[in-house]
């Protein structure tokens, strides 16, 4: 050796290695601590980290998994590191294609190149490696062939080419590999042709996975020989025939994913004696004939999920001896007979899914006994008898769907005393009976859809307990008697469906209350009276459905304030007076309004012609009268009925107009044809033509009217009394004269601020009101030096004279922080009668977007001393937080990490709080990765995937409703899916969570 | 997500199956339980009488994927309003199966390929607006001969990338054409 030589310079092997960087990104060996050790002024690169050498100081190991090198090409320099026996530059950002001089690196036992973003071909050159054991070349953009030459790697152990885009079929040749335990293939969906039989003769293998691949044929049987074989992953893909018996031969299996196949034939029993088998994924399949009784011996299942095949015969009661089965999913299928009650023995059951199929008899009350289970599936059967009061056992219950069945009898009250409850749906079975007011107790409940029933009694008055309640449909059934005012109290509400039903009495106004209600039905019952002015306060209603009652009245001007409406139905009852011109301000109505067999009368407000999105307009069968020119200015309607009317003067002359039938006219005498739209020019139109003999019946339909008209005004006089009562009770706090700005005032600063307390007094007006809570309305205030501040009015407390202790607490708490993420509190200002609290002006107030109106709501800010930013938005309204609130700010952080971005960044941009900002992007036209952090964007696809999946799961926690949103268990089995399929598990790449089991 | 999504909604109308909660980035479908013997209590979704849908409203939804040829199972419906979306992919023919439909908004997505002379077939159509998408081709003469002898009163297909030239006569009552 020329020791000179060694000294001046670094060895061949190192010079080889350093072509890592000299195509790599400048800033990348600085961000990398490895990289950042590889000294060029060594004599060799055997101190290196992630280097090992030989005695000879030849490198034997490069192993630099997950450093960033982000390079565009792997330098071909490497091939001449001829002593490598290890090579892992898995995730290290590296594209371009595999050189196919790696084939000269004779002694490599390991070649790990995953999860990068490599393309190209597989060289065949690879088949070359003697030594080779391992070879990963998963989660790349590969295109191209598998290469038969990789057939001559007799020492392989392990071969993952998934989540690629191979092409071609997979080599038979493949099958002289004996020494592999793992093949995996999938994730290559141009991958096709047929399993190789050959495969069969890899005696070693634990793991086989092909799933998401375009591959077809049979699943060879030639597999009942992979003694040693533990996963069989092969779902999602074009394979069809039967499920060999033979595999009842691999004793080994615990993990048989077939669903999503085109797989025919019968489950063979053979599978029986898999006493390992923990998964069996089958479903949506054509499998078709009974159930084998014998998959009771698989001693070992966990889950079991045959759904949406073509079984048919009863299920087996033996499966009852499953006693760690945890799932049991035979929905959409066709089995007959009934429930076997010895399922009531698999104890671990916290899914238990039977819907759509054709099972009878009744539901064995022994399911009470399963106190784990979650979810119950049921609906769609023909089960008939009534639902045991046993299921009140199941203390662990979620769901349960017994929808579409045969149920009789009444709903026994021990269901509402499970505390976990959140979905019951019962629709369409022929219950009887009351709603018990035990209903109450279930506070879990989220959904409570009992529609199309013969449930009867009056709706009980507890209901309104149900603070968590967003649906309720009760429509289609024998209800009767009032409806209950205290249903308002349920402020999460979103729907409510109670029509056809017999409810009398007049509509309670408090239901105006419910500001989140998107749809309201209370059409074909019998309520009386008018149509409350509070519901003008819902201003998220989106159809409001009231036809076929017996209310009076008018259309309540405050309907102007519904900006959300898209369907009015108002039909079909005697309401009287003139359209009011608010109506003309509710432009969103899009679908229809239908104001039709009533009495109202008068003309066409001129305002209606702002209806240009309406689609629909029936206003037939009522007493209107005049022009009907402001109808030509809806240029969207495509259905018009003014028939039975006495509209006179031109039609107009629009296209629309000309498509209609006389049958839209009908009875209108003095309407009459134009050729401009404002003259006529035939004179009354033939159209509707009056004739004679129908004069008599016009005269009776006058003195119908004029009597109607009389009627009606008598109503009206008579009601007038409440009505004005009514208005000054005032369902707007703003506008009450409770408040008293007079008293004396305390104006406690907590820093210097340059106001006085009449500045903020000056800037209480309406047009200043940017939010409104459920514990106060929330003003902008511009300040005399131009200061932007936030002040909220805490609504008055039912009791005025006792002290609010949550102002105080609030007061307390907020008044000592100091961050920036957390809204200060500059100070506050009281008097006997009024409340304000004084914040740094944030341009979204969040916590603040919908109005609420908890009864809770003088206790609703104690307590609350969250980092603004990452408090739940419930904290701006109710008095439930709970665990979920957590799961809010857990979902905030993930965003955070997510996306680069603080929650809250007043400073910069939009200033959107990051919920708003993912919301806005998602709903953008950008690609969602535009969403990821920048330094994140160009990481391998694969990873890029899982983050977007992430987000999703990051979106499920922020919900901005509770009962919504997952529980934290959920979570983490959410996240432990991000890289779930079964295909996926023991990749080398790491998941953003470390993957601790093989569910799917 | 969409395709999903729609393909969920078709079977939940016509066969109702599959759960369409997770599918739903905005939340628009929450309504969407499965179970319910018709998806008429649907938020975004509206029926006639007969409880069949005749409506679908479900724009500016955030709602992402592609058009499904499943959904000429909604054979009563008149209105299809997605604009506004990020709906990617091609019109399926089978829309041209809808023929009661009067409105098919699909304005302001990312929907490509050419526009299908199955919606010749529409001849209740009114309002089809397809303007704002990545449509390439022509116009097919079909979509045309519906403002002459069918009921299309206003056809917006601007900002496309669309050739060829209007050859036939427009009847005056066309509203809009760009």
């Amino acid at each position: 050796m020329n020791k000179t030589l060694l000294v001046t310079s670094l060895s061949p092997d190192g010079q080889a290695l350093l072509s890592l960087f000299s195509s790599a990104d400048p800033s990348a060996k600085e961000s990398s601590s490895i990289l950042s050790s590889w000294n060029t002024s060594s004599l060799t690169p055997c101190s290196w980290q992630g280097i090992t050498c030989s005695p000879q100081t030849r490198v034997t190991s490069l192993s630099i998994p997950n450093t960033f090198l982000n390079l565009s090409s792997l330098p071909p320099q490497l091939s001449s590191l001829s002593y490598l026996q290890l090579l892992n530059l898995s995730s290290t950002n590296v594209s371009g294609t595999i050189p196919s001089s790696f084939g000269k690196l004779t002694y490599l036992r390991l070649l790990d190149l995953s999860s990068n973003s490599l393309s190209g071909p597989i060289p065949p050159e690879l088949g070359t490696l003697s030594s080779l054991q391992f070879l990963f070349l998963n989660s790349n953009r590969l295109s191209g062939r598998i290469p038969p030459q990789l057939a001559k790697l007799s020492s392989l152990q392990v071969l993952c080419l998934q989540d690629n885009l191979l092409n071609g079929s997979i080599p038979s040749q493949l099958g002289s590999l004996v020494s592999l335990q793992q093949f995996r293939v999938g994730g290559n969906p141009y991958l096709t042709g047929e399993i190789p039989a050959q495969l069969g003769l890899l005696t070693n293998l634990t793991t086989f996975g092909a799933a998401a691949t375009g591959l077809s044929g049979v699943i060879p049987p030639t597999f009942g020989n992979l003694v040693n074989l533990q996963t069989l992953s092969l779902y999602e893909t074009e394979v069809f025939g039967s499920i060999p018996p033979e595999l009842g031969q691999c004793s080994e299996l615990r993990n048989l994913y077939l669903y999503m196949n085109k797989l025919t034939g019968s489950i063979s029993p053979q599978l029986g004696k898999l006493q390992k088998l923990t998964s069996l994924l089958v479903w949506g399949n054509a499998l078709s004939g009974p159930i084998p009784a014998e998959l009771s011996n698989c001693s070992s299942l966990v889950v079991l999920d045959a759904s949406a095949n073509e079984l048919s015969g009863e299920i087996p009661g033996d499966l009852g001896k499953l006693a760690v089965l945890e799932q049991l999913h035979l929905s959409d299928n066709a089995l007959t007979g009934t429930i076997p009650w010895q399922l009531s023995n698999c104890t671990s059951l916290t899914a238990l899914q039977l819907e759509k199929n054709q099972l009878s008899g009744t539901i064995p009350w022994q399911l009470g006994n399963l106190k784990l289970l979650q979810n119950f599936f049921l609906w769609g059967n023909l089960v008939s008898g009534t639902i045991p009061s046993s299921f009140g056992n199941c203390t662990e219950l979620y769901v349960l769907d017994l929808s579409r069945n045969r149920l009789t009898g009444s709903i026994p009250e021990e269901i509402f005393g499970l505390k976990k409850l959140s979905k019951l749906l019962l629709l369409g079975n022929s219950l009887s009976g009351r709603l018990p007011p035990s209903v109450a107790n279930c506070q879990s409940l989220v959904r409570l859809r009992l529609g199309e029933n013969q449930l009867s009694g009056p709706i009980p008055k507890e209901i309104g307990q149900l603070q968590n309640l967003v649906f309720l449909d009760l429509y289609m059934n024998h209800f009767c008697g009032r409806l209950p005012f205290e249903i308002a109290n349920i402020t999460v509400l979103e729907l409510l469906d109670v029509h056809n039903n017999y409810i009398t009495g007049e509509i309670p106004s408090q239901l105006g209350e419910l500001v989140n209600l998107e749809q309201l039905d209370l059409s074909r019952n019998s309520f009386t009276d008018e149509i409350p002015w509070s519901f003008g306060n819902m201003s998220y209603l989106n159809k409001l459905i009231l036809n076929n009652n017996l209310l009076t009245g008018s259309i309540p001007k405050s309907v102007r304030n519904l900006r959300k409406l898209t369907l009015l139905d108002l039909s079909y009852n005697n309401l009287s007076g003139a359209i009011p011109p608010e109506i003309g301000y509710v432009t969103s109505l899009t679908i229809s309004l239908d104001l039709s067999y009533n009495g109202f009368t008068g003309e066409l407000p001129e305002k209606m012609a702002s209806l240009t999105q309406l689609q629909s307009l029936d206003l037939s069968h009522n007493m209107l009268y005049g022009k009907i020119e402001v109808l030509g200015s809806l240029t969207s309607l495509a259905s018009l009925d003014i028939s039975y009317n006495n509209f006179s003067g031109p039609i107009p002359v629009t296209p629309f107009f000309k498509t209609l039938s006389s049958n839209s006219y009908f009875q209108n005498p003095n309407l009459c044809e134009s050729l401009d739209g404002s003259t006529c020019s035939l004179g009354p139109t033939g159209r509707s033509g009056l004739k004679s003999a129908k004069i008599v019946g016009l005269v009776c339909v006058i003195l119908a009217s004029v009597t109607v008209a009389v009627l009606a005004s008598w109503i009206i006089l008579t009601r007038n009394h409440k009505y004005v009562v009514d208005k000054s009770s005032g369902t707007s706090p703003s506008s009450s004269g409770a408040e008293d700005f007079s008293y004396p005032w305390t104006f406690i600063p907590f820093q210097k601020l340059n106001f006085t307390i009449d500045n903020i007094l000056d800037c209480l007006k309406d047009e200043n009101v940017i939010g409104k809570g459920c514990s106060g309305v929330v003003y902008q205030a511009e300040m005399p030096n131009g200061d932007l501040i936030a002040v909220k009015k805490l609504w008055k407390t039912k009791r005025d004279e006792e002290p609010v202790d949550s102002f105080a607490s609030e007061i307390q708490i907020l008044g000592h922080i100091r961050h920036r993420n957390i809204v200060k509190l500059l100070g506050y200002c009281s008097n006997r009668s009024v409340k304000l609290l004084l914040y740094n002006y944030i341009s979204n107030d969040f916590g603040l977007a919908k109005l609420m109106n908890s009864p809770n709501y003088n206790h609703a800010m104690s307590r609350v001393a969250g980092s603004y930013g990452y408090i739940a938005p419930e904290y701006g309204y109710t008095m439930n937080i709970t665990e979920k609130s957590d799961v809010y700010s857990y979902g905030v952080v993930l965003l955070e990490i997510l996306c680069g971005r603080s929650a809250v960044q007043p400073q910069v941009g939009d200033g959107l709080h990051i919920v708003e900002w993912v919301k806005k992007k998602m709903g953008s036209f950008e690609p969602a990765v535009s969403i990821l952090d920048t330094k994140l964007q160009g990481l391998p696809d694969q990873m890029v995937q899982e983050m977007l999946q992430t987000l999703g799961i990051a979106m499920f926690c922020v919900n901005s409703s509770p009962a919504e949103r997952p529980t934290m268990k959920e979570v983490v089995a959410l996240l432990m899916e991000v890289k779930s399929p079964p295909e996926e598990w023991g990749k080398t790449s790491q998941p953003l969570i470390k993957q601790s089991s093989n569910q799917s | 997500m969409v395709t999903r999504f729609l393909v969920c909604f078709v079977f939940a109308v016509a066969i109702a199956s599959v759960d369409c909660n997770s599918e739903d980035p905005h939340n628009v479908l929450q309504s969407w339980d499965p179970t319910l013997v018709n998806p008429c209590t649907w938020f975004h979704v509206t029926c006639n009488n007969n409880n069949s849908v005749i409506r679908v409203d479900l724009s500016n939804a955030g709602l992402s994927g592609q058009l499904v040829p499943q959904l000429e199972r909604l054979a009563n419906l008149q209105y299809l309003e997605l604009f506004g979306n990020n709906l990617t992919g091609v019109i399926p023919n089978e829309i041209g199966n809808l023929t009661n439909l009067i409105s098919l908004d699909l304005y302001q997505n990312q929907l490509s390929g050419e526009i299908p002379t199955s919606l010749g077939n529409l001849v209740s159509l009114r309002f089809l607006r397809l303007q704002s998408n990545e449509f390439s081709g022509t116009i097919p003469l079909e979509v045309f001969q519906l403002v002459r002898y069918g009921n299309l009163h206003i056809l917006n297909v601007s900002d496309n990338q669309l050739v060829g030239t209007v050859t036939i006569q427009i009847q005056p009552d066309l509203q809009l054409l760009k």
